[in-house]
């Protein structure tokens, strides 16, 4: 059995908050007249006492909210700062990638760049003579290796950013987010690369808030909560955990809810109806994403719904392209019936078999008169992920590519009249 | 196999002496291309690109040369000023250009030592190297210089020897660079010091005058500074001049040494940090 590539033990890290030597003069010159000398500055636990391994070959994805520590745990890997206590042992060439284009200059052309780039995560300059044609070619940037760089669009820097980091040959790669960047096709392509590296027999450390590429690369998942690890083990049972902590997520109360109210009212008359919203799953727990095939629920809480006893409260589906998707409200469900309308009401809403491909999506909230008028709306009111799920049971899992729903279908031979 | 040679780990370090001098060699492929990327970025969209590099000292030696030799005409121990004066500009433009990049290095590579690892010290020394590059072109000046005021000067096998005056230039420019790119990142007024030091550190050494203008008893005051030790090797080697003071020349590279060794362990402990104060 060989020794894990990566083993992190009791691996922690104190920042101390505030500004170092907040001029010094200044705040000796107050000490003169009698102030109170600052106290010690106060100290945030970026990672406290974290503990996993990842062994040869294995993809390692690394989640958590935004403040999580997870940018700070790759840098400590990456060597880029010291921890504060624990170790890590890494065995095995090391590649970072924790920005796209470290070190990139904007006056220098792409070529130029390329060896620049490359020397700085690590390369030697002969190995990248040799990678060159491939990385001209995986940039697709043939034409413009001889312009400088500050005349690339970003979507061109990228491109070319990537395609030196594709080329990379560690045996331990750690990367961040890099993802995030670029247009649709080029992150394709990325995600393909990845996979080959992952694929490579290559052990990689991936930090990312795209759940649906975590699940889609990785075997195994640590997810952190302030610096401390909240959930480690396979990448479904972890992910299960993520959608379930709501911490991070913007203004939400202790009941998942985002409020709603504080924005402008669509006219200056209009009232504002909508007061907050959230997604649960099917046990009415609060969520942060949900799961393709499974139910998506949506609680939306209403005030003033006596007012109007004609309204119909709905939500739209759209893509990150803003782009919408479906359409659903209270009375294609049929409505509420004849139970009276309160002055607060808690609208649910659901959608029990959730057709979206892996993704993230946002949702508008709208309450209206059919026919009559538009009341309230709130657009983009909640975001959401949409995890893909192993939803025809064989292991089929759909790419992004191939559309933005999921449908399921039948198929057989029927056999040709006239056929042998 | 062979792979599990390679173990790196992360800890809390505490140590003095880990200088970690076989890393700097790893990467020895960077020190290259930044020493290059500092040259060229320099001069594009220039131009006449690196004749920069030429006609900046020779600007600065013909200013020099009206104010200091004609105006206040001072002494040149034999050789026509303007030779003189340039002889000694040479490498004190390659002390002030490399201390000048060099201690701001750490601030302006910010955004690289936040995102990958390398030895932050290539920031620092890839100016050394860029200097001496500068450096070269401006000798060739001086050398067209030299037959130019068809100056009493042997062409001899000294002139060859001029090179190993640079050794302590490199090594006291490498030490402050050091210690002042390391201090900048907690300090900024650092960045706001060096310009003044430098113009004060030009007078104190020898560059515009010689050793022999001062009175004797005052004359080891100057050469306590390493930059004298290099300016007189320089104008020995080149125009034959006489040093005022060997063994004060061997002191100043001594203290030199102290100081690259010194910077390099300050420099190392600033380092674990870095990335969290910059």
């Amino acid at each position: 059995m060989n020794a894990p590539l990566v083993e992190v033990e009791h691996l922690g890290k104190t920042y101390r908050l505030g500004e170092i030597h907040r001029d010094w003069l200044a705040g000796l010159a107050g000490r003169l007249r009698g102030r109170p000398r600052p106290g010690p500055l106060p100290e945030l636990r970026a990672l406290d006492d974290v503990n996993f391994t990842v062994g040869e070959g294995e993809v390692f994805g690394l989640i958590g909210a935004n403040g999580a520590g997870k940018s700070t745990l790759l840098k400590i890997l990456a060597g880029i700062t010291d921890p504060s206590t624990g170790r890590a042992v890494l065995r095995g060439r090391i590649a970072s990638l924790l920005e796209v284009g470290t070190g990139f200059h904007p006056e220098l052309t792409g070529r130029e760049n390329v060896f620049l780039n490359g020397t700085i995560l690590g390369l030697r300059r002969r190995e990248i003579a040799e990678e060159y044609e491939r990385i001209v070619d995986f940039a697709g940037l043939d034409p413009f290796m001889e312009t400088p760089v500050k005349r690339y669009s970003s979507g061109m820097r990228v491109r070319l950013a990537f395609a030196v980091a594709a080329h990379l040959r560690p045996e331990i790669l750690l990367i961040d987010e890099v993802l995030a960047v670029g247009d649709i096709a080029f992150q394709r392509k990325c995600l393909g690369a990845m996979k080959d590296v992952a694929g490579g027999g290559r052990t990689v450390l991936f930090v990312s808030h795209n759940m649906a590429a975590v699940s889609s690369l990785c075997h195994r998942a640590l997810m952190l909560r302030q610096g401390r690890v909240a959930a480690l083990g396979t990448t479904d049972e972890v992910i299960q955990t993520y959608i379930h902590s709501t911490e991070g997520v913007h203004a939400r109360d202790e009941q998942g809810f985002v409020a709603l109210h504080e924005r402008q009212p669509l006219h200056p008359q209009s009232p504002m109806l909508l007061c907050a919203g959230r997604l649960a799953d099917e046990r009415g727990r609060p969520v942060s994403s949900a799961r393709t095939g499974e139910s998506l629920r949506v609680d939306v809480r209403v005030e003033g719904l006596d007012r109007f006893p004609s309204a119909v409260v709905g939500l739209t589906v759209r893509s990150v392209f803003e782009q919408k998707i479906f359409h659903f409200n209270t009375a294609m469900a049929g409505g509420f019936g004849p139970v009276p309308r309160h002055v607060r009401e808690l609208v649910r809403l659901e959608i029990p078999d959730l057709p979206l491909m892996a993704g993230a999506y946002s949702l508008d909230l709208l309450v209206f008169e059919p026919g009559v008028r538009l009341i309230d709306r709130v657009d983009g009111a909640l975001n959401f992920d949409v995890i893909e799920a192993d939803l025809y049971g064989n292991g089929y899992r759909g790419e992004a590519r191939e559309g933005l729903i999921v449908v399921r279908g039948e198929c057989r031979l029927e056999g040709e009249e006239g056929g042998a | 196999m062979g792979r599990r040679q390679l173990e790196y780990v992360r800890h809390p370090r505490t140590g003095w002496f880990d200088l970690a001098l076989g890393e700097l060699w790893d990467y020895r492929d960077l020190l290259g291309m930044l020493v290059w990327r500092n040259l060229t970025v320099r001069y594009k969209q220039s131009a006449i690109g690196i004749a920069w590099a030429i006609l900046r000292p020779l600007m600065q030696m013909v200013v020099f040369s009206v104010v200091f030799g004609r105006m206040a005409g001072l002494p040149s121990d034999g050789v026509p000023y303007p030779v003189f004066l340039y002889a000694g500009l040479v490498p004190w433009t390659y002390f002030s250009t490399t201390i000048t990049s060099g201690s701001g290095s750490l601030l302006a590579g910010g955004n690289m030592i936040d995102k990958v690892y390398f030895p932050r010290m290539i920031l620092p020394f890839s100016y050394l190297f860029t200097g001496l590059i500068d450096l070269a072109l401006s000798m060739l000046v001086l050398f067209g210089m030299m037959v130019w005021y068809r100056a009493d000067i042997v062409f001899g096998a000294p002139m060859l020897l001029f090179p190993v005056f640079l050794v302590p230039a490199v090594t006291f420019a490498g030490g402050l660079s050091l210690w002042l790119s390391a201090a900048a990142v907690r300090w900024r007024d650092v960045h706001h010091l060096v310009p003044y030091l430098l113009q004060i550190g030009m007078f104190v050494t020898p560059v515009v005058y010689a050793v022999k203008l001062l009175p004797a008893r005052f004359q080891w005051l100057l050469q306590l500074n390493p930059m004298t030790g290099v300016v007189e090797g320089f104008r020995w080697s080149l125009l034959g001049k006489p040093v005022t003071g060997w063994g004060m020349m061997a002191g100043g590279f001594g203290m030199s040494l102290v100081l690259l060794l010194g910077g390099m362990i300050y420099f190392r402990r600033v380092e674990r940090t870095l990335a969290d104060i910059l």
